[in-house]
């Protein structure tokens, strides 16, 4: 399948050779032991009450809880954001806004880089090298924070930080199965001296909706080895591949013919860590990742030969110093480069070869002013090859009234520079050009507003996360006919303003160690200068938006837990018509089989249990479906 | 006459008190000459440290010399006098390698194990020679009492239902004081037993479902190098904070660490080691650490806010001689 497939034998032999470190009688030693630094700021979570931005954790307990074997699906449970299947492989997920197939204001990152594609214009998250089970926990900040993550963090920032490799020693095999799914997982991990190692290898056959042709297979694999080089010092290395031929068709266009796409992606990082002590460190890290897309077929009426291939590629070096220079203050600061380099024929015309460096300086701190005050503090400076200079400012304060309650006031300003697709397109077709460079085209802006309040309520094992906001954006860049009657060639273009003033809210309850619910609930009016169409960015949210996940836990290692997520009415991606709100109800349930060297979990899990769930695209038709899911875990 | 009587009566008393302030000089001097001897298992920096500290208390106790051996040096001077030890008043031996050697020395002296878990310094006095007579032996652990830690744990954390503590199965003594202890405090102990080639991490994992906080006995079969990170992080990742044993444990990510420190092991056994000066022969039997710290994780504190009330003031119950 592919050349990565060599780790497997590789792990079997060390997991066979390593011997147990296990011996009689421990004494002193244990005591004196020099142990690694591992709850560093870097893996810490800053708490809700003090972060200067709304943050939503989705933590491994709800990934395993929400039976979804799709990642970009666990974003359901934020409050205020969409999550879009424009077919069985084109997926979306966005904060706020979603009025395109590809979501192209959100950053999405995982351990650290940049998953956005400079040349998708958006997240190919059905191309990530990574499976479900390789996450910790998705942190996601609702709302700008471009001060802190650079641009394209316009609407919010989405942060997948995977498992360290010595979580998973031993064994793991996984497979789920039923309706229109088939997947199969293997993970393997072994801890040799101060090295701790795991590779997952994974197979997804997704046969897509019923009426439309968009099926894929999915090969992932995945390596990590974190090395501890001494109690302060680590590093990291991780690397994936995956590689995916789709089924694909085009609802729109009938001289599209159903045809095949093969996407494959593949990265390599390196992170080394010094933690001076708990509260300083150094870190640096550099990361490479490429993506390939071969599609091509011939055009019906005209029987041209499409080759819509591309090919995009980001090398980015980052070095960060975290430090308490005083016992109030937190400071990081760092510098950045990045290189994203296209790739294509198609959509690149006659210079296909395209290149945008990123040079960026950041800093953040968090004052605590007074003992129950935080201003936390943020600033990016942006030097890119497309757009020049761009700073990006954050400033919040965090008030706690008590000590369970909390309120924070927050503004921040972030940019989006253009992709290069957006700056550099040149399509022609059959000799007449289809998209041009118009050239001239402006980063979007948002200026966001955001008054919080956080409570913790101790006696009742709850949190309350509340959040009124408004945000306004400028410089929409939208794919528009050069000229007002629309007729060919189009162009990128800053034509539309928003303004998105909303209310959202998160509760978490444990009243009991069985018992967890999380729900979440958004209320958005996004009010848009739409001018070419009076609905394009009004109706790119739904009014209403609401999720709620259920979790119990029986005696005799029982589980169950329901989810539930209603959706107002928002406008159809891709076109203007409205559709239905819906609600969606999946329920999970299973046993865990404990033995002595092993747990063997058996779930059934049924999705869309109403089976009157309306999909954003009214060819997406979505019936209930059910799979089972074996797990099991050996040492 | 009388005055030549009263003159020699002066001179008898003068020359008894003169012979008596010899007579008492002398003997306490040859006790004064009589040092103790401090035998270290490695000239690391944890017994170093040790070393000086008890010397720096000794020196202002009892103005007291130490003499400083190795395994190797004593091994040596044995040799060359099978009676060496018993110039001493008494033996402070520090540490597993040190006390080893000297199950084979014969000697009368008073014996002060340390920087030694109980089990191994109960270990050391049950099977060494010298210790059969009472009172002959004692020893200050380098580990807490078990009581002590659920007290503290039970300040800081008010509210919590289930504290879980990962025992190894052979543990037997662990077990049934932990068992014994359970009804005591508000919370219910989680005892999971670790047997050999069982995944601590999977079981951190695991007890995510049921307790609320996990507190580390220091055992090097669970907690080490090579299992702390993913405990550590298994722990924090499923919101329950755990209480260490050593300074090291509580720099690497637990949320406080209770634990003595060689200074304040130092202080206790320098408290031992005066009544040897002051001529006592007779030792108590071997005691926990009277004095101790507590330390938080500053990092590790903040970012567990708002999830388990902890009572940060915890840290006034550490008992260090310096405050007294």
């Amino acid at each position: 399948m592919c050349r990565s497939w060599f780790f497997l034998p590789l792990f079997f032999t060390l997991l066979t050779t390593t011997a147990s470190a296990y011996s009689q009688d421990p004494g002193e030693d244990a005591f004196h032991d020099e142990l690694p630094v591992v709850l560093t700021a870097t893996r810490l979570v800053q708490p809700q009450r003090d972060v200067p931005v709304a943050t939503t954790i989705i933590d491994r307990e709800m990934i395993a809880a929400s039976g979804f074997t799709e990642i970009v699906d666990l974003l359901r449970y934020v409050p205020g954001f969409i999550v879009n299947y424009d077919s069985g492989h084109i997926k979306a997920a966005s904060y706020q806004m979603l009025n395109e197939r590809y979501a192209r204001r959100m950053q999405v990152m995982i351990d650290g880089r940049s998953i956005y594609s400079p040349s998708y214009l958006g997240v190919p998250w059905t191309s990530l090298p990574i499976t479900i089970d390789d996450i910790e926990r998705i942190e996601v900040i609702r709302g700008p924070n471009a001060a802190s993550f650079g641009s394209n963090s316009l609407l919010g920032v989405v942060s997948i930080i995977t498992r360290h490799a010595s979580q998973e020693h031993g064994v793991m095999l996984k497979a789920n199965t039923g309706g229109n799914l088939h997947e199969g997982f293997a993970r393997i991990g072994e801890n040799i001296g101060d090295m701790d190692l795991k590779a997952t290898l994974g197979y997804q056959q997704d046969d897509g909706f019923e009426e439309r042709y968009d099926s894929r297979q999915t090969e992932i694999v995945n390596f990590r080895a974190d090395y501890q080089a001494t109690a302060n010092q680590s590093i990291t290395f991780l690397t994936g591949y995956n590689n995916s031929p789709r089924q694909e068709d085009n609802v729109f266009d009938s001289d599209i013919p159903h045809h095949m796409t093969h996407t494959t992606s593949r990265f390599q990082q390196v992170i080394w860590t010094h933690n001076f002590s708990t509260t300083e460190y150094v870190k640096a890290q550099f990361y490479q990742l490429t993506e390939d897309l071969r599609k091509s077929f011939v055009h019906i009426s005209t029987s041209l030969d499409i080759d819509q291939g591309h090919r995009s590629e980001r090398s980015d070096f980052e070095l960060e110093h975290s430090l308490q220079p005083t016992e109030d203050l937190q400071l990081v600061w760092g510098v950045s480069q990045r290189i994203d380099r296209m790739n294509s024929t198609y959509y690149l015309g006659s210079n296909p070869e395209r290149s945008n460096r990123i040079k960026r300086v950041f800093t953040n701190l968090a004052w605590y002013i007074l003992p129950d005050t935080i201003i936390n503090g943020g600033l990016m400076l942006e030097d890119n090859g497309i757009s020049g200079s761009e700073l990006s400012p954050r400033i919040s304060v965090n008030h706690h009234l008590t000590s369970t309650d909390t309120v924070r006031v927050s503004y921040s300003k972030a940019s989006r520079i253009q992709g290069m697709l957006e700056e550099y397109t040149d399509i022609t077709f059959g000799g007449a050009p289809y998209v041009i460079d118009a050239g001239d085209i402006l980063p979007e802006t948002i200026r966001a507003y955001e008054i919080g309040y956080i409570g913790y309520f101790p006696q009742y094992r709850s949190n309350l996360d509340l959040k009124i906001y408004h945000s306004n954006i400028r410089n929409l860049i939208t794919l528009e006919p050069v000229d007002a009657d629309g007729n060919l060639p189009y162009h990128f273009d800053n034509v539309d303003d928003a303004r998105i003033t909303g209310f959202e809210m998160t509760f978490s309850t444990r009243p009991i160690k069985s018992l967890r619910a999380e729900l979440s609930y958004a209320h958005s009016k996004i009010r848009a200068t739409d001018i070419y169409n009076t609905t394009k960015y009004s109706n790119s949210a739904p009014d209403n938006n609401l999720s709620l996940l259920l979790m119990y836990y029986f005696p005799q290692n029982y589980f169950a837990s329901t989810s539930v997520f209603y959706q107002s009415q928002m406008k159809e991606l891709a076109t203007e018509d409205l559709r239905n709100s819906k609600t969606r109800i999946n329920m999970k349930l299973g046993k865990t089989f404990k033995g002595s060297n092993n747990n063997t979990e058996v779930a059934l899990v049924v999705k869309n249990i109403t089976n009157d769930f309306e999909n954003t695209r009214l060819e997406n038709v979505y019936d209930r479906q059910t799979y089972l899911s074996i797990k099991t875990e050996f040492n | 006459m009388h005055q030549l009587l009263k003159n020699g009566l002066f001179s008898i008393r003068f020359s008894l008190s003169l012979i008596f302030i010899l007579i008492f000089s002398s003997a306490y001097a040859e006790s004064e000459n009589r040092s103790i001897a401090l035998l270290l298992s490695k000239n690391t920096k944890h017994y170093s440290q040790f070393a000086e500290k008890l010397s720096q208390h000794n020196g202002s106790q009892n103005n007291a010399p130490f003499s400083i051996f190795y395994p190797d040096d004593l091994s040596q001077s044995l040799k060359n006098n099978s009676k060496y030890l018993d110039q001493f008043s008494g033996l402070v031996v520090a540490g597993d390698i040190a006390a080893d050697s000297l199950s084979n020395v014969s000697t009368n002296i008073p014996i002060i194990f340390t920087l030694l878990p109980d089990h191994r310094v109960q270990h050391y006095i049950n099977t060494n020679p010298n210790c059969q007579i009472k009172g002959r032996c004692s020893g200050v652990f380098l580990n807490q009492p078990l009581k002590r830690l659920l007290q503290i744990t039970n300040k800081a954390f008010p509210s919590i239902n289930t504290l879980a503590i990962f025992v190894e199965s052979g543990d037997k003594k662990t077990i049934h004081t932990l068992e014994s202890l359970n009804n005591q405090f508000k919370f219910n102990i989680l005892l999971k037993l670790i047997n050999e080639g069982d995944n601590i991490v999977s079981t951190t994992h695991d007890i995510g479902h049921h307790a609320d906080v996990l507190l580390a006995i220091a055992n090097k079969n669970i907690y080490n190098r090579k299992t702390a990170k993913g405990i550590l992080l298994s722990a924090y990742n499923n919101n329950i904070p755990i209480i260490g044993y050593s300074r090291s444990f509580v720099k690497a990510g637990a949320l406080f660490s209770i634990f003595s420190s060689t200074t304040q092991i130092a202080e206790h056994v320098s408290d031992l080691t005066t009544q040897l000066y002051k001529g006592s022969g007779t030792l108590p039997a071997p005691e926990y650490p009277k004095y101790f710290s507590i330390q938080i994780n500053r990092a590790v504190k903040q970012s567990l806010e708002g999830k388990l009330v902890f009572d940060s003031s915890i840290t006034k119950y550490s008992k260090s001689k310096r405050y007294e």
